[in-house]
């Protein structure tokens, strides 16, 4: 596959829209797409952002060929298939000949990683960083407010309406935002595994078995 | 795939879409659809969250949570949208903002005139006759007394007029006070969120230190150098452990089935999460006992995104026994809801 290159990247953004900023648009948006995609085909997300972008340059490269693709939307699902199989096929490879690491009832790892304390300051944090504004703070706590039941509707037909935003950008608006906050709070929570996950796999040899 | 302008059918096939429950054509004709409508795409991802979000607050029931447990084991990246969400409802409980409840209380009584009215409706003229005398007297006293009233509400206003020159002065005062207090405000928000950023940076380099510290631990064992008997470690080390409880009846006077658990002797703490019966509300709290002396209290539960409910709980290792050792978990009310029997060694 040849790389991509700044013409065939502009083709692909020609392909899309002619105006610049609708075309980077919906560059954005074919690539949420596709990262989301992935990841209900049980993509993990540090997978599913590389394969996007890999599905995103073969399409550059073909354009940059001169082939003709008539539905550009529909070629990238296509290649977004062939890719995601590929990597199935190399993580199969990858795991032959693997030594399998003995379970344990306990993994102190996982735990730190789930532990909630841990979350819950992430996402404070995160909050304060990738929702500065007001009025999306009060988008995000009343929109995914799920203890309203069956009145959620009126909840957030409600919400909308204070918002000024009409419920269907009010949709778009919430889980683009919930995307970027639980990446920045999956990043944050990696980060502080990695700096307290040697210090317990240490610390856990000291009391042998865990069960 | 059979997505259409019905609403309801649409979140049918959503639903078997993201429970991965579609054949390959099915789920392949999704893909292309979502490609092409954006519409369908993030009524897709919006109904992922809502089922996230829904399984957080345990409301998913029967058929539809045994679907999503099942798509959980299929797709790694749900588990941490699920451990995200249950973060994100903690918080939204937070900030909630529930409006005091107003009573209204509706007052059947009676108005001053029917009152009177009825107080008159007796028998006895005579009785009548003198409360009707009394009234009189009642309204005459009444009439000179908001006369006076009206003389000293005029000399109020005459007095208020005067001070009005000095009221304008404190209202300034006061809005210039406002101003300060409000930059006061501003500026503590400000250093009060470098101080958290702070705290994060010191517990970080802490573990770092911990890390390091059990590293070169390790690497001395291994090279059988000299221990520095001089020099203890200037950070306490700590060891983790994961109890179940223990089976009453069994296990609780050293027996064979008694865990053990070997520590250093350069141990300062032990830090242990203790499994919790399943029947136990996430929403209490404990208090936790070790050979029957308080350690810990008000400790609040945590929930694995698997469902398992657990305590944490840090105790100086010199408070531990060698040998033998309890530790009890109590309830509010001081009723023990689990104990853990284990034996300690100090190595």
């Amino acid at each position: 596959v040849s790389a991509l290159t700044a013409t065939s990247f502009q083709l692909l953004l020609t392909s899309l829209d002619t105006v610049p900023a609708q075309a980077a648009e919906k560059y954005e948006l074919l690539r949420e797409k596709l990262v989301k995609c992935l990841a209900w085909k049980g993509c993990p997300e540090a997978d599913a952002d590389a394969l996007a972008d890999t599905v995103l340059d073969r399409v550059a490269v073909k354009l940059e060929k001169g082939e003709q693709i008539q539905n550009l939307k529909a070629y990238a699902c296509e290649v977004m298939r062939l890719v995601w199989l590929e990597h199935l096929r190399r993580r199969k490879e990858d795991a032959v000949g693997d030594d399998k690491i003995p379970e344990n009832f306990v993994e102190p790892e996982i735990e730190i990683l789930k532990d909630s304390d841990v979350r819950m300051r992430c996402l404070r944090k995160c909050l304060a960083e990738v929702v500065p504004d007001e009025s999306d703070r009060s988008l995000i706590v009343g929109y995914y407010d799920t203890e309203a039941g069956d009145k959620i509707k009126t909840v957030r037909k409600n919400l909308a309406e204070k918002l000024n935003l009409s419920a269907n950008t009010m949709k778009v608006k919430a889980c683009r935002i919930r995307d970027r906050l639980e990446k920045c709070i999956n990043e944050c929570v990696a980060r502080i595994a990695a700096v307290t996950k040697p210090a317990v796999s240490v610390t856990n040899t000291q009391g042998g078995d865990p069960r | 795939m059979t997505l259409t302008t019905d609403a309801q059918t649409n979140e049918l096939e959503i639903k078997r879409y993201l429970y991965d429950e579609m054949t390959d054509e099915e789920r392949a004709a999704v893909e292309e659809k979502l490609f092409e409508d954006d519409e369908l795409f993030f009524e897709i991802a919006d109904t992922e969250n809502r089922l996230v979000d829904l399984y957080a607050r345990e409301k998913l029931t029967g058929e539809e949570l045994k679907r999503f447990e099942r798509s959980l084991e299929k797709l790694p990246e749900r588990q941490a949208k699920v451990a995200n969400a249950v973060a994100l409802q903690a918080l939204i409980d937070e900030e909630r903002t529930t409006p005091a409840p107003v009573t209204v209380v509706v007052r059947t009584e009676q108005t001053f005139w029917q009152k009177l009215s009825e107080f008159f409706n007796i028998k006895s003229p005579a009785f009548g006759y003198a409360m009707t005398a009394l009234v009189v007297l009642f309204t005459l006293s009444s009439a000179l007394l908001l006369l006076d009233n009206r003389r000293k509400a005029d000399e109020l206003a005459r007095l208020q007029n005067e001070q009005n020159g000095n009221q304008n002065i404190w209202q300034q005062r006061e809005q210039k006070l406002q101003i300060e207090l409000a930059n006061l405000r501003e500026t503590f928000d400000r250093e009060n969120q470098t101080s958290s950023e702070l705290s994060e940076q010191l517990e970080n380099k802490q573990a770092r230190i911990e890390q390091l510290q059990l590293e070169l631990e390790r690497i001395r064992r291994e090279t059988n150098a000299a221990p520095i008997k001089t020099q203890p470690p200037s950070a306490p080390i700590i060891a983790s452990f994961f109890l179940l409880p223990s089976a009453s009846g069994r296990g609780g006077n050293g027996g064979a089935d008694t865990r053990q658990l070997t520590i250093e002797r350069a141990t300062k703490r032990i830090s242990m999460r203790l499994a919790l019966p399943k029947e136990i509300q996430s929403n209490e709290r404990f208090s936790v006992q070790l050979n029957e002396k308080v350690v810990a209290q008000n400790l609040p539960v945590r929930t694995s995104s698997g469902g398992q409910i657990s305590l944490q709980v840090s105790i100086p290792a010199e408070n531990f026994a060698a040998g033998l050792n309890k530790l009890a978990v109590f309830d509010k009310a001081s009723k023990e809801v689990s104990k853990y029997i284990f034996n300690i060694q100090k190595k």
